[in-house]
């Protein structure tokens, strides 16, 4: 998994530019289609609060309130169930508070889950990112299943499309997230058979053997 | 001997307790912002809360002049008899569902005149497309066979009171392949003093109209 910490302040702070610039400046063409909206639109905006150099600063300081990463994980189901609602997702075309909260909310989230998914266990990890991912896979098999348009913004092809990718996309993060975790697993349970992974076994932290 | 994560992490974070708080602000803010969106956990589509929201709050229709002779206005054509109106939205180079609205209407027509409900609902078909003009609409009505004393097929010339009509119904229209639109088609009730009051699928006819004839009712007694 990519961290923030990896790169350069300035690499970071243009890098975000850019995702900001994209999400926004191109805003009309990638909201004018429901696949683009969820599957372009949202990863730049969370790209953008991932990538921003505040984030650093801001994975020090709610640690108190981030133990275990548990509150930005909490924030995570949330957040994406949220603009997961189809009425909630078209509030933001015709409403510029919606719009100006989903921005912010997205942002918020890209720049708090680098530090949660540091500070998290794996079980938690499990517990929320499993959430996430089934929450995420219902909702596109959802979408695909509707015989009437959940958006009257969207066509129903574009909807089924949505479905499909939000399906695909949480058996990649599903698949990304157990790679990634292996060897960590492989590793502790090679090392003693009975521990269970301990709250500091990070997954950043790891040198693949 | 087994080591938890927990047993091992409270040693370091003697106090969660702010954690925990600060997890539950997060899930409570997110619950009430989810509660908002789908209006008390009843709807998810933009077109049930549309549908929820009138019935909550019946809307007045904006002023709108129509493209008919004499010229009149939309909202004085509603409120003109007494009458309950079922309004559609078409545009009339459409083949694919404002022809089964327009089938359906040719239906309720025959209804309405065989169960003599003339003098208590109307239809009216209201044009989204700024190519329809009077012309087009005259011989769509004629195509129709649309009788103006039950049905009427009306334009709104000027955009802005066009655009303003179709914010107040909330019938969205996108551009669609062939040169087609899409729409969130349905029957649109509005009472005898211009208010859209309930709207009800396009798919039931019979309904539409059996709620139309009950609001004329209603308002009698």
């Amino acid at each position: 998994m990519i961290f923030p910490s990896q790169f350069s302040a300035r690499g970071r702070f243009v890098a975000s530019i850019v995702a900001l610039s994209i999400a926004l400046g191109c805003a009309p063409w990638l909201e004018a289609s429901m696949l683009r909206h969820m599957c372009i639109q949202f990863p730049l905006l969370l790209l953008c609060g991932w990538l921003l150099p505040g984030s650093l600063a801001m994975q020090s300081c709610p640690r108190r309130l981030d133990e275990y990463g548990i509150t930005g994980l909490t924030l995570l189901l949330f957040v994406s169930a949220y603009w997961m609602i189809p009425r909630a997702l078209e509030m933001s075309l015709t409403s510029h508070v919606a719009q100006a909260g989903k921005v912010a909310s997205l942002i918020l989230l890209g720049a708090l889950l680098p530090g949660s998914l540091k500070r998290s266990p794996w079980v938690v990890q499990l517990f929320f990112l499993g959430n996430f991912g089934a929450m995420m896979a219902i909702a596109g098999i959802q979408y695909q299943n509707m015989p009437q348009r959940l958006c009257n913004a969207y066509l129903l092809d574009d909807q089924n499309l949505t479905g499909v990718a939000l399906v695909a996309a949480s058996v990649l993060i599903s698949i990304l997230w157990c790679t990634h975790l292996a060897p960590i697993i492989s590793f502790q349970v090679n090392g003693n058979p009975n521990a269970v992974p301990r709250a500091e076994s990070r997954i950043d932290k790891v040198t693949r053997p | 001997m087994m080591t938890t994560s927990t047993s091992s992490s409270n040693r370091e974070h003697p106090r969660p307790l702010l954690t925990l708080a600060a997890a539950l602000t997060v899930a409570l803010l997110g619950l009430a912002a989810i509660v908002q969106a789908t209006m008390g956990l009843n709807v998810v589509s933009t077109e049930d809360g549309r549908r929820l929201d009138v019935e909550r709050t019946p809307r007045e229709i904006p002023f709108a002049a129509v493209n008919r002779s004499p010229p009149t206005t939309l909202a004085a054509m509603l409120r003109a008899d007494g009458r309950v109106t079922i309004v559609a939205f078409i545009y009339t180079s459409c083949n694919s569902v404002c022809t089964v609205l327009g089938s359906e209407f040719q239906q309720m027509q025959q209804t309405i005149r065989s169960r003599h409900l003339q003098d208590k609902v109307r239809l009216m078909s209201i044009s989204f497309d700024p190519r329809d003009t009077g012309e087009r609409l005259a011989s769509y009505a004629l195509r129709q066979r649309a009788d103006p004393a039950i049905w009427n097929i009306v334009g709104i010339n000027a955009e802005a009171q066009r655009n303003a009509v179709l914010q107040t119904f909330g019938i969205v229209v996108l551009p669609a392949p062939l040169g087609e639109f899409v729409h969130n088609a349905a029957f649109h009730i509005v009472d005898s003093d211009g208010r859209l009051v309930k709207i009800d699928d396009f798919d039931m006819p019979s309904k539409a109209l059996a709620d139309a004839v009950a609001m004329y009712e209603a308002r009698r007694k």
